[in-house]
Order: structure tokens, then C-alpha cells, then sequence
């Protein structure tokens, strides 16, 4: 057990050594699919979304500790940036993780789909690229059981349900 | 008043107010903790909770799927790509989940139980274990997947440790929240009941209060309405003022009294529309009283004052006010009653009681003039009677005129006695004040009584106990009561005796109390009778009584004067039978013996001869005197009125003037001045009045007029010689001697004293001018005073007969300025023509007399 642990404890020191440049190429390439009525599906990368109108907002999280700042557009933004019409989304996390969101969500000042915490991108184990964030600490009513699976992290694919 | 009622809320109910507050307040917190609760409830996903720590085992057994392809891949032949991409995605998300693990709040409950501490901290070793190997490249990846697997594997105990460890903590947790939700509820529900059962309770003990007050507020309505209605039915009119003097409230009887509605005088000042201009001042002032300001604040008070109708007639009222205070309000209650109907009574009363006392008046007035009639004629009988006696010899003819002179003496008696009541009936019984020695005056009564008591055989006594009996009293009134008890006792008893005793000793003050007793041996009075005795024509039915003469007035005489005179007078059985008279008496104890008193007791004294003026305008009684005085040796110079009299008294110098008092023209008391006015010695001459007017009043004026004595008429030879025989050795005294002596001057034509001091302010010719005008004056008015009657002019009458008042008021003139007065009350009161005429007849003849005096006087004066 004690060699193994030293041999941990080395394997910890390399993981900063070249984990982390590995990890930041790694997650260029992820994009997130948005698929409408057409079932064209349009993938926005980082760059993509990062063109449409920024919204950001500092708010704490009950999976997170203490007040973060989240940097992304706001749903409504995307959905129209990406022509989207209908009553109901369907949002796909990487774990397979769905949960259904109702389009009236999408309003100023409602959730938007971070893709930066603290001005940084977020790594898949950080629950990046892309996560759907309400500004929890603006209203009660976004402290609710709902909204809470509403808010799905790394966020993959979102999708019209007909 | 009903706002007092609802705004003094009970205690308990402010208690029960005050505790639904506290309630109220608590239930608020209490709630709102509750909700507060119920928002943790749903803001901490418990829910989210057991899907992560679920999903953590799903995510691991997920990995591990991926390494054992990944290995399975390895092994095959097709080896590119290498098949770590799935592997690499299914590490981060395991890894992003142990993450949430370590950092999420809702794991902090986790994380601060012990056991989950470790597990999260072996996961996090794990972690960076695994991490190490995944994050190398893919051949070196490829080469450390036993390893992997193993190391992956070792951690699936912690997971499932640790998902366990969730679940029963989070049901704990939850189990506790829920504990805690419900004592919120039970402490909401317990905090709710208790509200409405307090709210209830107040909501009872308020339906109640209100039904009280409800209650109160109709009983105050009732005896509202049953004072109005009480205000309404009073006969007496009330009328409330408020601290303004503003009328707020007036009742049907003040509607009917002053003519006013109601309506018409809220809010009207009370002294505009209901008081006299005239009493406006006393009203002001009462109000101020009332209120409770000024000197001398009341609380109540009873008045007659006078009112004003709205048709602007005035009317006596009884006014009975009370000021009423309510917290700090004041304001005054009036009652008022008419009183015109009592006035009007009240002055019939008065008017029936004047006319009464009129009537009594000149009855005694007429009884008066009656018995002075009576007199002059029985003067001139007597007197004649008394000469025939002197001048006849037949012895026949002696008894004969005795028996005359008896009856004429008898029937002279009752005339007196009649004049004594009605003058003790009118209560003006005037005494004098003379030192008079009791014993003299009973020896003298003794001497008179002798004869009766000779004629009978009976023995008369006089026994004198104590000290010397001399007193300041009225001889003549003492005398009187002494002559009337032995007269009858001796008239009474046939045989035995009649004794006299006086007792006298000193008591406080220099005063002396007297006893008289009278006692005889007679029949004596039966007890029943004794009480009765000493009223009015009491004339006891015996053989005695018919045998005797009298007018049974002299018992109810005496008694009045003895009463007169502040003593008291009773009968008892004297010791052996008969009766025993008890007359007690207090008198102030005098210095020296009256020389007058016991004067009349020397009837046979022999005077030395006199020259005597004898003043008299009745020729009867001229005639009469002359012939008494001559008789007795006497030298007589007559004349027949005043003037003669002054004239001749001022040519020659008698030794005494016998004057007699009523004349017409001028009469006694003005010649008695006129010749007092003359140089000595004939100013000095010894002046003897002759009078039927025995009342003090007039003897007073007699002595001030400068009259030495006075005889009362009918004149008897004996009084008369008694008088004379004093002249022989005469020399002024400083006094005057009567019957009776009194100060009062009110029935003078003048006061001659007030005259003379007039006179002495001023010249003669003033004086003279004076005189004239007054004389000038009566002349003229009292004839106006007769045509002011004849046309009814009862004003003009009685401002001419005070006008008249006022100037012969100066004068003293008594007689005129009574009758005067009496005619103005007469003409007031609006009297009977014929009692007004009754007034004025006394008018005219008291101003007749008061201008002769005037005129006649006035220059002897000034």
C-alpha cells in the first residue's frame, strides 16, 4: 500500500505537469449541437457563442461553493440566434443526463448557457464545456427542485421537442 | 355622555386586546419561521441529493465499462484509434461528480459527518490517482490499464460507502426538517387557535359591553323623556341657561308664562327677553354669583323679583335658581313661579288687616271722644252736686244730693274704665316714671276705700315687710290696681277684714321686687272660677255680685296694667277662707319720695286764701270752679280764652293760674307758653292745667309747655283744695307734677322745642317769613288736597300730601303730619273715597289748628 501511495503521490505531481496542457486542447474541439424542427442541427463552438450577446451574472450554486461568476448567452439569445421556435427543449448532458425545459424559461434576465466560471473556460471534469445556469441568488423562484434539474452541466446538445 | 360609555373599555377587554396582539405578533413569527421552513424545504433538493450520490455509482460503473472496452478494444486488432476517448469523458464526468461531492453545499452535511469526510477524501486520492493515468498519453495509458481497472475497482467500496452513508444521513436530515416543520405547524396551529379563541372571547365580552351600553343608552333615553316629560308637566316654569347666558332650555309652563315658543328663545340671551330693564343690574349680578365668580359665589338661591312677558307687562315671580356643575360645564337652573295670584292675596290680607285695624281704631278712637264727652257734662253735674251738698242743711235733702254725687261718681268710675280698656286694648298704655313710695300710695288707696269699709264694720290693714318701698314708677297706675283690689275685696266681704301687705326686697341691678297681696275674709272665689276672673266683663253670679254695681271690667284691667307694667297678678285661697290677690312687680329702686303721691290723701287741709286767674272758655265750668274756689275762700279773676288769660296774667300777679287746656282760639298750653315767655314774676306764676285728657302723651306736653300740675276733670272740690293749700307756700319746683308723665310729643300741633331752636338760627323777621310760608302753604294745598279727591286724582293726592308732610314735619307738628301720612298710604292704596274723605276731614282740622298755633305762637318763639 505505502509504495503505491508514494507512486500516487508522483502521478499527482505529473498531472500538473501535463495534464493540464492536454486537458486545454482537449476541449476545443467540443462543441454544442442545437437541433431545431428541421432536425438540422447546428453545432456552436466556444467561438460561436461567444459572438452571440454576452450575458453574465455572479450567483452561488448548491453543487458549487461560494459566489462564482458566470459568463455566457442567455437562452433566449441562443434560441433566437439559432432561429429555435417551439414550447419545449430537450437539454443533453455528456453523462446522459436530459431534462426537459419549457421555452417560456428563456427570458431576459432568466438562464443562460455558461461556458465561462470566473472569466475561465470550463473543463468537462469542471462541468464544461457548456452549462445551463439560472440566476439562483436573483429570485426564489429559481431556488426550486425544477429549476435545480433544469440546470444541466456539461451541457451537450440542445433540442426542439415537437 | 354615551361617548364617556364607549370609550372606557373595560380592563379585561384592553387585556384581552393586548394579548390577541402578542398573539397576533407571535403567530406572524411563528408563520413566517414556518415558511421560511417550507422555502428551505424546497430550496434544499433532497431530491438532487440522492440522484447525484445515485448517479456517483452509476458514473463509476460507467468508467468502468469504459476501461473494460477500452481493454477489450486494446486486446483486438484494430487498435486505431486508440479507444480512449470515451474513457477519457467517462473520467471527467465521474470526476465532475466526486467534484460536486467535495465542493457542493448541499453536501456539506456529507462531507461534516466523519465517515463521509474520509470516503470523500479516499475518492478525492482516487481521483488524482486515476487522473495521473488517464491524463498520460495513450500508449502510456495503454500500458497502465490493469492498473487502472484495479485502482478503480479498490474504489468502488468507498462509492457505494458513501452513497449509503447519504442516504441515511439525508434521511436523518430529512427526518429532522420534517420534525421541525411539524412543531412549526403544531406551534402556527396552537398560536392560530389560541388567536381565535381570543378574538372570539373579545368578540363576546364586546357583544356584551355593547348590549350593556345598549341597555345604558335606553335607560338614559327614558330618563330623558321622563325628565322632559317631568319639565313639561311642571306648573312652575323652568328655563336652563348656559355659561353664556344663553337660554337652553325653556318648558310648556315658561312657553306659557312669558309667551315665548321655544323655538324663539334658544340661544337668546335670558336678560333681553325675560327680565325688566329695571332689575337687569341684580340679574347680572346673581348670574355672576351663580357662576361662581365675583366675592361672594352661591350655589342656590330663592328670590321675589319681577319678570317681563313678551307683550312686555311685568310680574312678580318667585325665582328659585341652583347653578349646576358637570365636570367643568356650569350651568344655571331656573324655576319660576307666578306669584301675581299670592301677591294679589297677600295685599287683600294686608288691606283687610289695614281696614280691621281702622275699624279698631276708631272704635277706641269713638270709645275716646265718648267717655271725654261723658266727662265734661258730668264735670259740670258733680261739681254742681258737690256745691248743693256744701251749701244745703236739711239733712233730707243732703242724702239726697250724697246719693246724687254717689251715682255721678259710679257712672264717672265706668267711664273710666271704658277709657282704660280701650286704651290697654290698643296697647298704648304709657307709664310714667315717677320715685313713688309704695306705702304712701297704699295708705292713700286705704283712705279712700275707708269709708265703704267704715260703713260695713270691717277692719283694713296695711302691712309693710322689708325695706323702704320707693321705687320709680306709675303712682297713678299702682294706685288704680290697689284701689281695684281692695275696692272689690272690700265690697265683697260683710265681715272681718281687709288687709294690705307689701312685701319689697332687693334684687339685682338696684331693682326692687315687690309683693302686694290683698287679702279678705269675704266669700272667697271657687276654684273653676279663679282662672276666669281676670277677663273682660267677668261678673261672677252670686248674691254679691247683684247687690254690687260695676262694668266687670276692673279684674281685666288691673290685670293688664299689672302685665303693662311686666308683672303678673294671681288669686288663691287666703288662710280661713276668702281671697288672697298676689301682685308681683319689679321696679327700679328710687332716690327720693314722690312729694306728689301722697298728696291727694290731705282733703281737709285748710289752704290760706289765693288769688287765683282761672282760664276756662266752657262758662259751665267757669262757673263750677269759681264757685268751688270761692268757696273755699279763694279770690277768682275768670277769663274766657287764651288771649284774655295771657293778657291778664301779664297785667297783674296771681298766685296761681288755673288754665284749662282744651279752648278755642288759644288755647291752655299755648297761654301756659305765652305766659312762661312773660318776665318774671309773672312768667313764673304757679300754672295748674285742667284737662280731660288724661293720657300721658298730653300731660307730657303740658309740662313742657311750663304747666306745673294737672287736674283731671271733672275737677272735685278736694283736689282742687289740695292743690291751693301747696300754692300757699309756693315756690317753682324744677319738675313738673301730673298724673302721669310721658315724653311722647307726637300729637302736638308743634314741637316747641324744634320751633324754637328754628327760631334761634334766625332773625325774627326770617323766623316770621318762615312761619308764613308754611302757614301760606297749608292754606293753599289743603283746599287742592279737597279738589284732587273730588276728581279722583289719587296721584295728585298723594303727592300734595307728602309734599305737605315734609314742610310741617319741620315743625313737629304730630297730629297733622300722622294725618298727612295716613291720607298719602290712602291715596296709594287707592282707598274708599269715604276712608279718604275720613283722612282728609283729620287733615284739615290738624292744619286749622297747626296754622292758628303758628300764628299765634311764633312770636313768643322768636
Amino acid at each position: 500500500m505505502i509504495p503505491r501511495y508514494l507512486a500516487t503521490m508522483l502521478m499527482l505531481g505529473a498531472i500538473f505537469v501535463f495534464g493540464g496542457l492536454r486537458q486545454s486542447h482537449a476541449q476545443s474541439d467540443m462543441g454544442l449541437s442545437v437541433v431545431g424542427h428541421s432536425s438540422a442541427s447546428q453545432v456552436f463552438s466556444l467561438a460561436d457563442l461567444q459572438r452571440l450577446p454576452v450575458t453574465e451574472f455572479e450567483t452561488s450554486t448548491i453543487w458549487t461553493k461560494g459566489v462564482h461568476r458566470f459568463t455566457g448567452v442567455s437562452l433566449a439569445d441562443l434560441l433566437a440566434a439559432a432561429d429555435i421556435e417551439g414550447d419545449t427543449l430537450k437539454a443533453i448532458a455528456a453523462n446522459d443526463y436530459s431534462v426537459e425545459i419549457p421555452t417560456s424559461d428563456a427570458v431576459s434576465g432568466g438562464p443562460i448557457v455558461a461556458y465561462f466560471l470566473d472569466g475561465q473556460p470550463m473543463s468537462l471534469r469542471n462541468k464544461g464545456p457548456f452549462w445551463i445556469v439560472y440566476p439562483y441568488d436573483r429570485s426564489a423562484d429559481y431556488r426550486s427542485e425544477t429549476i435545480y434539474t433544469r440546470s444541466i452541466w456539461q451541457l451537450v446538445q440542445i433540442r426542439v421537442l415537437p | 355622555m354615551t361617548g364617556h360609555f364607549c370609550c372606557r373599555l373595560p380592563a379585561l377587554q384592553v387585556l384581552l386586546a393586548a394579548m390577541i396582539l402578542a398573539t397576533a405578533i407571535v403567530s406572524i413569527l411563528v408563520g413566517s419561521r414556518l415558511a421560511e421552513g417550507l422555502r428551505d424545504l424546497r430550496q434544499v433538493p433532497q431530491d438532487n441529493v440522492q440522484w447525484a450520490l445515485a448517479q456517483l455509482e452509476v458514473d463509476h460503473v460507467r468508467f468502468l465499462n469504459a476501461v473494460l472496452r477500452a481493454r477489450e478494444r486494446a486486446a483486438s486488432v484494430d487498435r486505431t484509434p486508440l479507444p480512449f476517448k470515451e474513457l477519457r469523458i467517462r473520467f471527467d464526468i465521474l470526476y465532475s461528480r466526486i467534484s460536486t461531492l467535495s465542493e457542493g453545499q448541499v453536501f456539506e452535511e456529507l462531507r461534516a459527518s466523519p465517515d463521509g469526510f474520509a470516503t470523500i477524501e479516499r475518492l478525492q486520492e482516487f481521483l488524482a490517482e486515476t487522473a495521473t493515468i488517464v491524463d498520460r498519453d495513450d500508449g502510456v495509458l495503454l500500458g497502465l490499464l490493469p492498473d487502472l481497472l484495479q485502482i478503480s475497482e479498490e474504489a468502488f467500496p468507498h462509492i457505494r460507502g458513501l452513497s449509503l452513508l447519504g442516504i441515511e444521513l439525508f434521511a436523518a436530515a430529512a427526518d429532522r426538517q420534517r420534525a421541525e416543520l411539524e412543531r412549526q405547524l403544531i406551534l402556527a396551529a396552537g398560536g392560530a387557535a389560541t388567536l381565535v379563541f381570543l378574538i372570539l372571547t373579545f368578540l363576546m365580552l364586546t357583544l356584551r359591553e355593547h348590549r350593556l351600553a345598549e341597555r345604558r343608552r335606553e335607560e338614559i333615553v327614558r330618563s330623558q323623556a321622563r325628565l322632559n316629560s317631568v319639565a313639561r308637566a311642571s306648573f312652575d316654569a323652568i328655563v336652563v341657561i348656559d355659561r353664556a347666558a344663553k337660554i337652553a332650555e325653556f318648558n310648556k309652563a315658561a312657553e306659557d308664562m312669558f309667551g315665548y315658543t321655544k323655538g324663539e328663545v334658544m340661544g337668546q340671551s335670558i336678560a333681553e327677553l325675560l327680565v325688566p330693564a329695571s332689575r337687569r343690574t341684580s340679574h347680572r349680578a346673581r348670574l355672576l354669583r351663580l357662576f361662581g365668580e365675583g366675592d361672594d359665589p352661591i350655589d342656590a338661591e330663592r328670590v321675589e323679583t319681577l319678570a317681563v312677558r313678551r307683550d312686555g307687562t311685568e310680574f312678580p315671580i318667585e325665582l328659585s335658581v341652583r347653578s349646576i356643575r358637570v365636570d367643568t360645564d356650569v350651568s344655571i337652573v331656573a324655576f319660576v313661579r307666578d306669584i301675581t295670584q299670592q301677591k294679589a292675596a297677600a295685599r287683600a290680607v294686608e288691606e283687610a288687616r289695614d281696614r280691621a285695624v281702622m275699624a279698631d281704631q276708631a272704635k277706641s278712637r269713638f270709645v275716646a271722644v265718648m267717655s271725654h264727652e261723658m266727662r265734661t257734662p258730668l264735670n259740670g253735674l258733680v261739681g254742681m252736686l258737690d256745691l248743693i251738698h256744701a251749701g244745703t242743711t236739711d239733712p233730707a235733702q243732703r242724702e239726697r244730693v250724697e246719693i246724687a254725687i254717689t251715682s255721678g261718681e259710679i257712672l264717672k268710675q265706668h267711664v273710666d274704665d271704658v277709657l282704660d280698656i280701650a286704651q290697654l286694648e290698643s296697647n298704648r298704655m304709657e307709664l310714667a316714671d315717677h320715685p313713688t313710695d309704695m306705702v304712701a300710695v297704699a295708705e292713700q288707696v286705704l283712705n279712700v276705700v275707708r269709708v265703704d269699709a267704715d260703713r260695713k264694720g270691717l277692719r283694713l290693714t296695711l302691712t309693710v315687710n322689708g325695706m323702704a318701698s320707693v321705687v320709680c314708677a306709675d303712682p297713678h297706675r299702682i294706685r288704680q290696681v290697689l284701689t281695684n283690689l281692695t275696692g272689690n275685696a272690700v265690697k265683697f266681704t260683710d265681715e272681718g277684714e281687709v288687709g294690705v301687705e307689701i312685701e319689697a326686697r332687693p334684687v339685682a341691678g338696684g331693682e326692687l321686687a315687690l309683693v302686694l297681696r290683698v287679702r279678705d275674709t269675704g266669700p272667697g272665689i271657687p276654684e273653676a272660677e279663679r282662672g276666669r276672673i281676670f277677663d273682660d266683663f267677668v261678673m261672677l253670679e252670686s248674691d254679691y255680685d247683684r247687690r254690687t254695681s260695676g262694668s266687670g271690667l276692673g279684674l281685666a284691667i288691673t290685670r293688664r296694667i299689672v302685665e303693662a307694667m311686666g308683672g303678673a297678678i294671681s288669686v288663691e285661697e287666703a288662710t280661713g277662707g276668702g281671697s288672697l290677690f298676689i301682685v308681683t312687680l319689679t321696679f327700679r329702686q328710687a332716690e327720693i319720695a314722690s312729694e306728689w303721691s301722697a298728696d291727694d290723701t290731705a282733703l281737709d287741709q285748710i289752704s290760706d286764701s289765693c288769688d287765683v286767674l282761672l282760664v276756662e272758655d266752657n262758662a259751665i265750668n267757669r262757673e263750677v270752679v269759681r264757685r268751688m274756689l270761692e268757696s273755699a275762700g279763694h279770690t277768682v279773676t275768670e277769663a274766657v280764652n287764651g288771649f284774655e288769660g295771657v293778657r291778664l296774667a301779664t297785667t297783674r300777679q296771681f298766685d296761681i293760674v288755673l288754665m284749662d287746656v282744651s279752648m278755642p282760639g288759644m288755647d291752655g298750653v299755648e297761654a301756659t307758653k305765652a305766659i312762661r315767655g312773660l318776665p318774671a314774676p309773672h312768667g313764673s306764676v304757679r300754672i295748674v292745667g285742667l284737662t280731660a285728657h288724661a293720657l300721658p302723651a298730653e300731660q307730657a306736653r303740658f309740662a313742657e309747655a311750663g304747666m306745673d300740675e294737672c287736674l283731671v276733670k271733672p275737677i272735685r272740690l278736694s283736689a282742687l283744695t289740695a292743690v291751693l293749700s301747696r300754692t300757699s307756700a309756693w315756690s317753682r319746683p324744677g319738675g313738673f307734677v301730673g298724673d302721669v308723665n310721658a315724653t311722647d310729643s307726637e300729637d302736638d300741633p308743634i314741637n316747641v322745642e324744634t320751633m324754637s331752636e328754628i327760631a334761634a338760627t334766625m332773625s325774627e323777621d326770617e323766623f316770621g317769613r318762615l312761619i308764613a310760608r308754611i302757614t301760606d302753604e297749608l292754606r293753599e294745598v289743603v283746599p287742592q288736597l279737597q279738589s284732587a279727591l273730588q276728581t279722583d286724582d289719587l296721584g295728585s293726592l298723594a303727592g300734595l300730601a307728602h309734599r305737605l308732610t315734609g314742610s310741617v314735619g319741620l315743625f313737629g307738628a304730630g297730629d297733622l303730619t300722622a294725618a298727612l301720612s295716613d291720607l298719602e298710604t290712602a291715596a296709594k292704596l287707592e282707598k274708599p273715597s269715604v276712608e279718604l274723605e275720613a283722612c282728609l276731614s283729620r287733615v284739615r282740622s290738624a292744619s286749622e289748628l297747626t296754622v292758628t298755633v303758628l300764628e299765634e305762637i311764633s312770636p313768643h318763639l322768636a
